[in-house]
């Protein structure tokens, strides 16, 4: 039993058989030592399939092995299965390959992790080349794309590091690999050392680290600072490769690295809507490569790198030649040199831009290029209209030639160029600038039809006109930049301020989920759900948009849970985008305050038109951040109100209890002092109590035990009225025999006391329970006998008004105080003129809950006719007009009166 | 004791209380009755169908069987009387009870001439083969064989529905009889608690031609929520 909690609990080993290239032997080494674990008695399950092996001798011995194979689906890792078999160890080839996608897990290095997770140990093979940093490199090496990788921080976890090598041409025999020379499969070999070696490195450094602090603090030096790496992050994709090398160069210092990304005012015109998206694209690969990322302002990109790095202990800066559009370069220097030239002690690196980059960055630039033709096609339409419009005014201007100054035409030839500018950007605009140059020098410039220009001063109007075009272009480039940024951030800006407006009001948290998943939807397109916790601590999903809820299926949910539940306990966001998990297709963010997670948030990213999951921009991420963050601390509101209520309410039955236990307890003592005590007396003394002392006595007990009852009945009423357990058996009652009853109840207790009654013949008769309104009417009457003096005189009097019977039930006791003719219907409430009288405060309370049953009112007030006094008012609603009563008793009568002739005949 | 008609009847007490079969028994014994004690309704049910019994008290609250159920398996066999006792807030059940057979009830606590009473009357009722031709009740006197009712020695008319609910009333004098018994005797059985107004009408007509004060009833006395009973006045 011990031994399976311990499993339960135990993260899986990992054991990485790596090698420099395909056919350095790594599936055989992982093989043999799985076959080593099989016939030492581990259970082993092997991922291994014959079609994946690719040389003979592989297939040989994993046919020879006859390890049992593990269970899959459609090619993929059959998890649910796997997982039910319990192997204690599973052995997978190929870690970096790509699921077949009908899984929330799109890479076998997820499964593996899974597996991991659950306490089973995997052996699995890779090739450096597929390792996220050291990717772009190896593919330049090998001169082919490696498209698949394992992100560097899974690579590391790994327990054990097992190299597999053989000499190159041992190697290049094997795998075939044609183009593959000596050199670059030596190369490779050197990468998988020093990448050993490094993880060897950082291992023992941690160990040493861990010594250290294991030996207490006196005699340890500071650690030496690190020297932290940045990286500048400019917009083009080959800014990718600095990433990487950055990582590299981190790694291998051991030490910790920045990217860091310069946003500056000034940015070129009109394609700077495409870049915009860049910068945020290569942020997020870093984030993913382990860096720290930071977006800074400035005008000046060199200034604000250095006086980052100076301020957080960055010795190394790495950065990319032409981070600079081409124009710029020779005019001002190249970044790295301006970095090179005010660097004051910060190693520059500066790495050159390989046009020839491979892979991925390949990849990119073509997505890129599509985007950019795609945003250029209305322009082809744009010089289309220039030319023409440039043809219309030549036309026009020509004839006018006489008319007017050459000065003015050449003016006028400036509103094509402007309005390009205005509305092209800077490319229709030069394109304007030409061709109005050459229009205006052929046709209008001495001599005419010719493009030779006889008088050179022209050449300097020509280079006016350029000039105009390129400055009008550039500035209104870039005040639609700024607009559009601003339109952007405004919007955001916006929507969270109508978020926040939003949850200020809202009352109850399903109501907020529902504005936040409207305001996402609205934002940023996407469909959410939101997991809470329930009052076990288990999540469940309180709310989906119903898109969402659509694309559900019963696997989806599954795993949607357990990255729900993850993020829950970590407080940190997973899923596309994030630091964990980058390849599910939904994102899931904690909401959470400072202290607290309070629950997630699922968001299903839309798809685009090709089929592909979206990525967020930053910019959607931080609103979604600010979203999350908004929610979190609402629901943090409506936690606290929650409790603060409970505590009310908590302090409000103390308050009741404490009052209960006052009131019940001296209520309860008093009757049975008397009853014990005469009963004791009886008992032991008989004989000297004459007949008239024992009755006497005997009369006290009961009446004792009268008033111990009428108590138990009022505190059982109450409760049963508190609890919702009263219901009213409806019916016809006749308001004289009502109070014809309830004064039967009292007529002992009257003794001397002059009753009033004074109840009109035709009343109407009410609905209602009949045993609970002689209860309020008994209790009413009760009262107004205690608390009247003997001899005093009692007023009962009913009558209807508008569709209501009013009883007002009169005394001539001390009467209310004022302030108090509301307070004496709360439970335990006791008038302070009447303290000395006994009582529990419980009467009239029952009194106001049956009354307000049935729809009723009831009031008190002192008397206003000189007397001191109450007169209590009970007010309840008829069922039907005075008319219909006296119409419905009519006819029953006349009924009657035919029977009784028939009788007669 | 000596004018007890029943006096030396068999009484079987159904209670779980040991209290409260005490009391009875001590007090019952006392007014001249044999008294048999049950503590379950099993028991009692065992109890009755092995020897008569004149009359069962039964507890309508026991730990076992619910005293509903004790009582339909006694009707199913006996027709002895039967007087419940109930706790305030089983006014449903007393109803029901009644509803089912039951002669009388006795709601906790009680005093004990109330349980004598309602104990003299039933067992007067059994005792009673035939029915009197007259019921007398202080200034009241129904002939039933001639329908002539009479008060102060006049007499007084009374429309038919009026008569038949004087009648099934003072049938029953002294025992409670429910609403819904008297609405279907006296004005069918498709009549149920429904038409309760009815019932209030006439016997507000009734309280006016035969009590001395209608708003403080001493002939037909109001039972809160159960129904209604004819007290014999001597």
């Amino acid at each position: 039993m011990r031994q399976v909690e311990e499993n339960e609990l135990r993260r899986g080993k990992l054991t990485l058989f790596m090698g420099a290239a395909p056919g350095s032997g790594k599936t055989q080494a992982m093989l043999r030592a799985a076959i080593r674990e099989a016939s030492a008695g581990t259970s082993v399950r092997c991922a291994v399939s014959g079609a994946e092996a690719h040389y003979r001798d592989t297939r040989e011995l994993l046919e020879q092995a006859s390890l049992p194979p593990a269970p899959e689906s459609g090619g993929d890792l059959d998890m649910e299965r796997l997982l039910e078999l319990r192997p204690q160890l599973v052995v997978v080839d190929r870690l970096e390959a790509r699921n077949s996608g009908r899984s929330l897990r799109t890479k076998r290095y997820m499964d593996v992790e899974t597996l991991l997770h659950n306490g089973v140990d995997v052996y699995a093979a890779l090739n450096i080349g597929h390792v996220e940093s050291l990717n772009t490199l190896a593919a330049r090496i090998m001169g082919r794309n490696l498209p698949e990788t394992v992100p560097d921080a899974f690579v590391e976890q790994a327990d054990v590091l097992r190299i597999a090598d053989a000499p190159p041409n041992e190697i290049i025999r094997r795998s075939a690999l044609r183009s593959v020379d000596e050199g670059a499969l030596s190369a490779l070999r050197e990468m998988l050392f020093r990448f050993a070696a490094e993880q060897m490195d950082s291992r023992l450094d941690a160990y040493l680290k861990g010594r250290r602090s294991e030996g207490g603090g006196s005699n340890v030096g500071p650690w030496p600072v690190a020297e932290k790496v940045l990286v500048a992050i400019g917009p083009s994709p080959s800014t990718e490769e600095l990433l990487r090398i950055g990582r590299r160069t981190a790694a291998a210092l051991k030490t910790g690295w920045v990217a860091v990304h310069v946003r500056t005012p000034e940015r070129p015109l009109a394609i700077g809507m495409n870049r915009q998206s860049d910068p945020e694209r290569n942020l997020r690969l870093a984030q993913e490569l382990g860096a720290e990322t930071v977006i800074l302002e400035g005008r000046h990109v060199e200034e604000e790198l250095l006086r980052f790095a100076q301020s957080h202990n960055i010795r190394q800066i790495i950065v990319g030649e032409t981070l600079r559009s081409r124009f710029g370069v020779r005019l001002r220097g190249t970044l790295a040199e301006k970095l090179i030239r005010s660097s004051r002690g910060v190693h520059i690196r500066v790495v050159p831009n390989d046009s020839e980059t491979l892979s991925a960055s390949r990849e990119q630039k073509e997505t890129s290029r599509v985007i950019l033709r795609g945003d250029r096609q209305p322009r082809w339409m744009f010089y289309g209209f220039i030319t023409l419009f440039t043809a219309l005014l030549t036309l026009l201007l020509y004839q006018y030639v006489g008319v007017l100054e050459i000065v003015n035409i050449a003016l006028i030839f400036l509103f094509p160029v402007l309005l390009s500018a205005v509305y092209g950007g800077l490319g229709p605009s030069l394109y304007a600038a030409g061709i109005s140059v050459l229009t205006f020098d052929f046709f209008f410039i001495e001599p005419e039809l010719s493009f030779t220009v006889a008088d050179l001063r022209y050449l300097i109007s020509f280079a006016v006109y350029l000039c105009v075009a390129g400055l009008t272009a550039t500035l209104a480039g870039r005040l639609k930049q700024q607009a559009q940024e601003a339109r952007q951030s405004e919007a955001h800006t916006a929507s969270l301020y109508a978020f926040s407006r939003q949850i200020g009001n809202v009352a109850d948290v399903s109501s907020l989920l529902d504005g936040v998943t409207r305001q996402l939807a609205q934002t940023i397109g996407a469909e959410t759900s939101v997991y809470l916790p329930d009052e076990s601590g288990v999540l469940r999903r309180v709310h989906t948009s119903a898109l969402a809820q659509s694309m559900d299926n019963g696997e989806r949910t599954r795993e949607e849970e357990v990255v729900v539940r993850m993020v829950y306990e970590d407080g940190e966001e997973a899923g596309r985008g994030s630091a964990t998990l980058r390849e599910l297709p939904g994102l899931y963010m904690p909401l959470r305050t400072e202290d607290r997670t309070y629950g997630v948030l699922a968001i299903r990213l839309p798809r685009r038109a090709d089929g592909a999951e979206d990525r967020l921009s930053g910019e959607q991420r931080r609103l979604l951040q600010a979203l999350c963050g908004l929610a979190a601390a609402a629901i943090a509101r409506f936690k606290l109100a929650e409790e603060a209520k409970l505590a009310h309410l908590t302090a409000e039955s103390e308050r009741l209890r404490t009052a209960i236990l006052d009131s019940v307890s001296h209520e309860l003592r008093t009757p049975l002092a008397t009853i014990i005590g005469s009963a004791t007396g009886l008992i032991e003394n008989d004989e000297l109590f004459s007949p008239q002392d024992r009755m006497e006595l005997l009369e006290t007990i009961r009446g004792g035990a009268m008033r111990m009852n009428r108590l138990v009945q009022n505190l059982l009423g109450m409760v049963r009225l508190e609890s919702g357990m009263l219901t009213l058996r409806r019916e016809w009652c006749d308001v004289q025999d009502l109070i014809g009853v309830s004064l039967s109840q009292v007529r002992d207790l009257l003794s001397r006391r002059q009753l009033n009654v004074s109840i009109p013949d035709d009343l109407p008769m009410l609905r209602g329970d009949e045993v609970l309104l002689e209860q309020v009417l008994g209790n009413i009457l009760g009262n107004a006998i205690k608390y009247g003096p003997d001899g005093s005189e009692i007023g009962i009097e009913a009558q209807t008004a508008d569709g209501r019977l009013t009883i007002r039930i009169s005394d001539e006791g001390p009467g209310l105080t004022t302030g108090e003719e509301a307070r004496i219907f709360e439970k335990f409430y006791r008038s302070g003129a009447t303290q000395q009288v006994s009582g529990t405060g419980l009467g009239l309370a029952i009194c106001k809950g049956i009354v307000d049953l049935h729809g009723g009112e009831i009031q008190a007030e002192s008397r206003a006719d000189g007397r001191s006094g109450t007169i209590v008012t009970v007010s309840l609603p008829l069922p039907e007009s005075p008319e219909q009563m006296k119409q419905r008793k009519a006819a029953l009568e006349e009924d009657d009166e035919k029977r009784s002739n028939e009788d007669g005949k | 004791m000596g004018n007890d008609t029943a006096a030396g009847a068999r009484i079987l007490i159904v209670d779980d209380e040991p209290q409260i079969r005490k009391l009875l028994r001590v007090t019952l014994a006392a007014h001249g009755y044999v008294v048999h004690e049950a503590e379950t309704g099993e028991e009692g049910i065992m109890q009755a169908s092995l020897s008569p019994h004149d009359l069962i008290v039964l507890d309508l609250g026991l730990p076992d069987l619910t005293g509903m159920q004790v009582l339909e398996r006694i009707r199913e066999w006996s027709a002895v009387p039967v007087i419940v006792l109930t706790a305030k807030d089983q006014e449903r059940d007393k109803i029901a009870a009644l509803d089912a057979g039951a002669d009388d009830y006795v709601t906790k606590p009680f005093g004990m001439g109330e349980l004598v009473a309602r104990i003299r009357v039933a067992l007067r009722h059994t005792a009673k083969s035939t029915e009197e031709p007259v019921i007398r009740s202080g200034a009241l006197s129904i002939d039933l064989a001639q329908r002539i009712v009479e008060w102060h020695g006049e007499k007084v008319k009374l429309t038919p529905t009026e008569y038949d609910l004087l009648k099934a009333l003072a049938s029953n004098a002294g025992k409670v009889v429910t609403q819904r018994q008297l609405l279907q005797q006296v004005w069918g059985s498709q009549h149920d608690e429904g038409d309760s107004h009815y019932l209030r009408i006439y016997i507000g007509h009734l309280r006016k031609k035969l009590e001395e004060d209608p708003s403080q009833p001493h002939l037909i006395v109001t039972e809160p929520g159960v129904g209604y009973r004819f007290i014999i006045q001597e």
